[in-house]
Formats: structure tokens, sequence, C-alpha cells
């Protein structure tokens, strides 16, 4: 087997690419790469892929700007920020590579992310009544499963959460679990806060956080 | 906040939302300071397949290539994302900018085949455009449309404004820098219509009265306005010097096919009767080795594809197919890039090549006799011979092949029980075969036939034909399952409403107008997909119009008809038509171009010979 060099980096998603499946994410990320000319490295056997992982899948529909992927190249990375800017220059709108290093911690070790909520449907008088359902005991809402619908305590999910009147609703600042074990959609937490399902609102993942709460990398 | 800043609320919550936000690589936006004339490339079916289309790539390239024009992608909405749109009273918006495509200059609609009438106009309704050309006045987008319908545009004529006939890269350009220029001196609408059909290929249906006999039939077309009286269709002459785009979108989401297209030539030598593609593209115009080579390797560099598929109607006539593999092969290679050459020949130069470029995956084998006797094969001038494909079947089962798929179709002219029994019984044949020459029977033998209805199209040997009934073919997939006994043998069939449908608009003149409109009225769209499909309420609205369907579709013509597309050019001339309708019913065959010219007319188009 050729080695491997694995390299990290910290990629972006906004605007209207927000709108693509994970899956989509992945086979743009190739392309992407492939475009770029990145020297991927490929398993060996009858079906040979390139590796890449991603950091924490983000939902469809969600931003996120400090995302994380991992792949492997075949050779190492001399200059990280040309081969970021290389990469950039042919990727679509709203995907855009931040910084890259070789990596020293296991994706494994993320476990928190701050999100960025915008509800629409609420304005700034109902922001205590909304704290208070989320910041209570027990806050249940309806979490989709299939094509069920099973009730969800996302208290226990929830580390922290502030809100604060903004233009077009009120900005709820949330952090949650977002772990390989835990993970709460912030979708809930505005859910949960305006007591319905299917709030309309909008997410921004600000940044991916390890245990102690300090930004992954 | 444009039509697409107010969609964004509810994207989330509509199947595939992708396909709706535009933003892939290889879009096209520009500075609207530079843009004089907003056009919108319209195609009536969904993302996923209209973003695999090789025209769109073509002409959205083109379109964007005349200074000050900004052409934009929109498609059909899913229902969902229709629903959703109306409840929020979102337009149709341009996937480019999100603005609605309602204050556009133009708005062209790719008109593929004749089942997306009905999402033409509920994609014209949910733009706030007025549905009928009559209605439209300053203000409104002009209306065009092309592709394979236009070469019967009657039935669309009561929506499109300007139908565009033939080949685009040459004819759009020319309307739409004509449309940028009266534009910029301040002309009417009415003024540029007018002036529109000055150029060859143009067809404004508003200035050709239709007057009809008591029988029904049309009794004269009468243009005005100085129209022609015959609108030809426009070709480009030479396919090397053809405009071919360097980059297109490359979707952010799945699509039917995602990969680099390269055409390699235009027209057909085979000359199968029943084919209307075969004859509405003629002249046969190639593209060089090299041409091919060089347009598929911009498209691979720009687009990081891994596939790339050399398209034509048949691609083993291709001259150059050996060298443009071969240029092909060296370069893909290394680079992990798949060659496939759809529509090849069963024949064992293109088998041998097939086996070269693909990563060998003996799986499927693909033929299309479609039809069940040499007789009837005779009829349909389809050069396929029963020996020809045993041959490839019994090569292709002694080196390891072990799946055959077949096409036939039902309710061919002449047709009787024999000819359909023997789709039957050439299945068993090679189930025979394989028997005989398998070297490894374990793996088991799986045959797949499949039969669709027989639709006579406009521009072919078979327009004059009376297309049999629903019952009538419903009655011969019967029989033919009575047939099918062979265990590894299976029947797939179509069924026959959908081609009934399609049978009654492909002939159709521009009365059906009134049918289609209601038929949107009352909720028909995507009529091509077997979901929303719905044959009674089609029936419904012929007869709340008082029209008769089976006098579009299974009336035999007569041969001194006016028909409805007349007045349309193909380059194929009627006599020769006629000829090959009258040499059908004798069983006779006609060579194909390549031995020797069967004198179609359309190699007027090229001015000289085709390349054959
Ligand atoms: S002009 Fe002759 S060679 Fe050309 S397409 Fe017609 S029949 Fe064939």
């Amino acid at each position: 087997m050729s080695e491997k060099f694995k390299l990290r980096f910290e990629f972006e998603k906004s605007g209207r690419i927000r709108f693509i499946s994970h899956l989509d994410l992945l086979r743009v990320m190739q392309r992407v790469f492939k475009r770029a000319g990145v020297p991927l490295w490929h398993s060996e056997g009858f079906n040979p892929h390139p590796y890449i992982a991603f950091g924490q899948p983000l939902s469809l529909g969600h931003e996120g700007l400090c995302e994380i992927v991992d792949t492997a190249l075949t050779e190492e990375c001399a200059d990280p920020a040309a081969l970021c800017a290389a990469i950039n220059a042919v990727a679509p709108e709203g995907l855009r590579m931040l910084r890259a290093w070789v990596p020293t911690r296991p994706l494994k070790e993320i476990v928190y992310a701050d999100y960025e909520t915008l509800v629409f449907d609420a304005a700034e008088a109902d922001i205590p009544e909304m704290l208070s359902r989320v910041t209570g005991e027990k806050c249940v809402v309806l979490k989709k499963s299939g094509k069920k619908f099973v009730e969800l305590d996302i208290i226990p999910l929830i580390r922290s959460v502030k809100m604060e009147p903004a233009a077009e609703g009120v900005r709820i600042l949330s952090r949650v679990a977002c772990g390989a074990s835990k993970v709460l959609n912030p979708q809930y937490i505005a859910d949960g806060a305006v007591g319905r399902q299917g709030v309309s609102a909008r997410h921004k993942r600000i940044c991916l956080l390890d245990g102690e709460e300090n930004i992954f990398c | 906040m444009n039509e697409f800043e107010k969609a964004e609320r509810f994207l989330c919550e509509v199947q595939k939302p992708a396909r709706y936000t535009g933003g892939e690589y290889g879009e096209v936006k520009k500075d609207l300071s530079e843009v004089s004339v907003r056009y919108a490339y319209g195609f009536p079916d969904t993302y996923e397949i209209g973003m695999s289309n090789l025209g769109l790539r073509i002409l959205y390239g083109l379109t964007n290539s005349i200074e000050g024009v900004w052409c934009e992608r929109v498609f059909a909405p899913w229902p969902d994302m229709e629903e959703k749109m109306r409840e929020h009273g979102v337009r149709l918006y341009g996937l480019e900018s999100g603005d609605a495509i309602r204050n556009f200059d133009m708005v062209s609609f790719s008109l593929a085949y004749e089942l997306c009438y009905t999402n033409m106009l509920n994609m014209l309704d949910l733009a706030g455009i007025p549905l009928l050309a009559a209605e439209r006045g300053e203000g409104d987008p002009i209306i065009l449309a092309g592709g394979h319908c236009t070469f019967n545009p009657e039935p669309a004529a009561d929506f499109v404004d300007i139908f565009l006939i033939g080949e685009g890269e040459e004819l759009n350009r020319e309307v739409v820098e004509l449309y940028r220029d009266m534009k910029a001196a301040g002309r009417s609408r009415a003024e540029f219509l007018s002036e529109s059909v000055k150029i060859p290929g143009v067809y404004v249906p508003a200035f050709y009265d239709v007057s009809y006999g008591a029988d029904g039939c049309i009794s004269a077309v009468t243009p005005r306005c100085g129209a022609p009286a015959r609108v030809e269709k426009r070709i480009v002459r030479d396919m090397d010097k053809a405009y071919w785009p360097d980059t297109y979108p490359i979707p952010n989401t799945e699509v039917v096919h995602d990969r680099v297209m390269t055409e390699v030539f235009r027209g057909c030598t085979r000359g199968c009767r029943f084919c209307q593609a075969g004859h509405v593209t003629r002249p046969i115009r190639e593209k060089s080795p090299d041409t091919v080579v060089e347009q598929t390797i911009r498209h691979l560099e720009f687009s990081g594809g891994e596939e790339v598929s050399l398209t034509s109607l048949s691609t083993s006539d291709y001259r150059g197919l050996q060298e443009a593999c071969d240029k092909l092969i060296a370069y893909c290679e290394p680079r992990s890039i798949s060659i496939s050459l759809p529509s090849l020949r069963a024949d064992s130069v293109s088998m041998a090549l097939l086996e070269r470029v693909s990563k060998v995956r003996k799986s499927g084998l693909t033929f299309a006799p479609e039809a069940g006797s040499q007789r009837l094969r005779d009829v349909i001038n389809k050069n396929l011979t029963e020996e020809e494909i045993e041959g490839a079947c019994t090569n292709a089962f002694a080196s390891g092949w072990n799946s055959v798929k077949l096409y036939f179709m039902l309710g061919l002219p002449t047709e009787t029980e024999e000819d359909i029994e023997g789709i039957a019984e050439l299945a068993n044949r090679l189930v025979f075969l394989w028997r005989q020459n398998a070297q490894n029977k374990n793996r088991g033998l799986k045959i797949t036939v499949s039969t669709s209805s027989f639709v006579p199209k406009p521009g072919t040997p078979f327009q004059w034909f009376g297309q049999n009934t629903k019952e009538e073919l419903e009655a011969k997939i019967a029989f033919l399952r009575e047939k099918m006994t062979a265990k590894a043998v299976t029947y797939n069939w179509h069924e026959p409403e959908v081609s009934c449908l399609e049978g009654i608009f492909a002939r159709g003149d521009r009365r059906l107008g009134a049918v289609i409109l209601e038929a949107w009225k009352r909720g028909a769209k995507f009529d091509g997909w077997d979901d929303y499909f719905d044959y009674g309420r089609w029936m419904d609205c012929f007869a709340a119009c008082g029209m008769d369907p089976s006098w579009y579709n299974a009336r035999q013509r007569g041969m001194e008809e006016i028909l409805p597309w007349d007045h349309i050019e193909t380059g194929v001339s009627r006599r020769f038509l006629a000829r090959g309708w009258e040499a059908a019913l004798r069983g006779e065959t006609l060579p194909e171009c390549s031995a020797r010219c069967g004198g179609c007319g359309a190699d007027r188009l090229k001015g000289g010979k085709c390349d054959v």
C-alpha cells in the first residue's frame, strides 16, 4: 500500500450550497479535489476509493463556518495555503477551504458545537418565555426518526443557550452536544422554545468544540 | 427580497432542495449593469433530467456567450415545491439570480417529447406569464420553443410566440441578437416578431391562418405578415466549427447523467422507418476525431468527471470511432476515466471496441431488433438480422456474458400474430444458444424482453399510419405474455396509454391547444411520470372540448392530405417519405446511406454530400 499523508481542512459551507445533503457534499468534495488536481490517496483493491471523513455531518439547510474534513494524499503537502487556494478556484459557490494542516487529534474528540439560529416566527417580546422553555427541567420536542416522530427531551443535550432580538426575529446562540454518541439538531431548540414543531428558522454552525469546550482543530 | 430569498424559508421542507438553488460550479453570473437581455432557458421537466441534457449545456453556453445577454436556467419544480411556491406566493425564478422570470425578456422551452406540454403551461403559470400567446403583450417575455417536438409545433401553437426549428447553435444566436438590437433601438414586441420571421428557421405560429374542410382535415395554411410559406429547419453545416462550450454548470446534487457527453455526429445513416430522430436530424455531419477528443478533454478537465460518453444515434456508424477511441483511451486510462459508448451496434468490431474501452463488466448485452420477424424488420427497415443477433450472442455467451436485453415495438404497420410470436421465439433461441455456448452455466442466464407501443411520428415514412388503438395494443401484449414461457426470460411491457396520448399530440394540429389547456386546468402535469399520468383525465378533457382523440392517433391519413406540419421542412422530402411508406408495405428495404444515398433530400441543407 502506498504511503498515506493525512491532511485536515477547515472549510465553510454557506449560502445556497447549504441546501445540499451530506451525501452530495461528499460527492462534491471528491469532484472538487479531482478538478484541483489534489493527489488523493486511494485505497487498494477492486474498487479504489479515496479517504474522506467529515468531522460531523451538517444537516441539510444548515450553514457551517468552520467545518472539518480529513483526507489523505499520496505525498506531503508542501504548501497548505496554496492547496486551499487551488481548491477554492474550482469549488462551487459557498464552499471554501479556510486552512489545512496535518491532524494530530482524532475526529472523535469533537463533543460540542456552537450554533447561531435565527427564528423567524418569533419577536423580542417572546424571548423570556422561549428562554424559560429551553432552560427548564425538561423540554420535550417531537423528533423525526424515519417516518415516525418520537419524543425527545432536549435539556440534557444543551450545554448553554442565549437569546437576543434580531432584525428578522429572535437569534438563539446555543452550545449543544455534537459528538459521536450524543448530538442535537438546533432546530429542536427552536421548536422547543416556540413550543411547536417545524418552526421556521435558519441555522449556522459557528464552531466545533472538544470535551473541554476548546475549539477543535 | 427576490423570489429565491422568499423560497429559502421553506426549501428545507421540500424534497431535494438543491434542485432549486443554482450556485453550481460553472454557473454563469453576470453583472446586471452589463446585461440588456435577460433570458431563461426553460426545461419542462425536473432538474435531474434537464441537467443531464447535452442540448442544455450547449445552448446555455451559447446564449451566455452573446454580449449583453444573461441566460439562466429554470426547471419544472416537483409538485411539493410547486405547492409551497403557490402557498407563499413565490414566482418561478431563474436559478442563477433568483429573480422572477416574469420580468425577463425571453423564456425558451426545450420541448423534447410530447408529454411535456402541460409542464410548460404549469411553468408559465407559476411564473405569472399569460399562457396564451394571444394574451401576451408589451412587457411580457417572448416565449420561444425548440427541440424535437417542434417538427410538429402545431399542438403548442397557442402558447408559443416563436418556434426555433432545427439546431440552435446559429439560429438561437441570430434570434437573440436581433431581439437585443431591436430592444436597444426601442422597437416593440410586435415589431420584433414581424422582423424575426426573416431569420430562416423561425416559425411564428400566429402568422399562419389554418383553415379546415368539412372532413376536419386542414384545407389551407396561409402565412401572413411576411412569414414564409414554408419554414426550413436550420442546421450547423460544419460540426468542427460549431459552437462548443468551454464550461457548463456541474450539478452539486445527483442527476440522471453527470458524465461528460460528446456528440460525434448528427443525423443517421440507417433510415429505420419508425424513427423520427433518424430522419429529422439529417443530413449526416461528423465531427473529426480530433475535435471529438479535444472537446471531450476540455469538458473532462473542466468538470473533474470520471466518465465520458460518446453520443449519437448510432455510434458504430461514426467513421472516426476507432481513431477517437484510441486517442481517448490514451488520455482516460491513466486517469481512471471510463468511456461509455451507448447506441453501439452488436457487430464484432463494436464489441471488440467495447471490451477495450469499458472496464469489462460482462453483465449486459443490449439489442433492439424492434420487430420479431425478418419480414417486419424489413418493413421498418431495421437492418439487424437474426443471424447478426445470434452470432453476437453466441460469441458473447462463449466469452462469459450472461444477460441479454431485447427491445421491441408492438403495433408496427402490417404486424401479424406471427410477427409477435417471433419475439418469443427469438428469446427462446437465445436461451438455447446460451445452453450450447456458455462456459459457466452456474451463474444462470437472464433474458429481458421489453416492448413499447409504436407511435407514428411526423417526418417519417410512417407519418400517415393509423396507430393501433389502446385495445389492440393491450390484446397484443396479452398475446405475447402467453407466448413467453421460458423461465430465463422476463417480459416487461409499457402500458399503451402513454403511447396513445403521445400518438395524439405527435401528429396533432393546433386545435389540440384547447385540450392541453383544459388538461392543465384540471391538474395535469408531469405526464411523462407514471405517478402523475392520468389517461382518464385526458380522455375527459377531449370529451369536454368535443374532440375525438382517435381521429388524431388511430386514423390512417390519406397520402394527399395536408398534414399539420407540412409547412415545417426537415430537409427530408415528403416524396421520399411517401416512397418509403410504399416500399414498407411491399416489405422492401432501403440500403443505408453509407452504401448508397437514398436521395432523402437532406443533403441540400448541407450544401454537399453527407459524411458517409
Ligand atoms: S441525403 Fe442521402 S446520404 Fe444523406 S441522409 Fe439523405 S439519404 Fe442519407
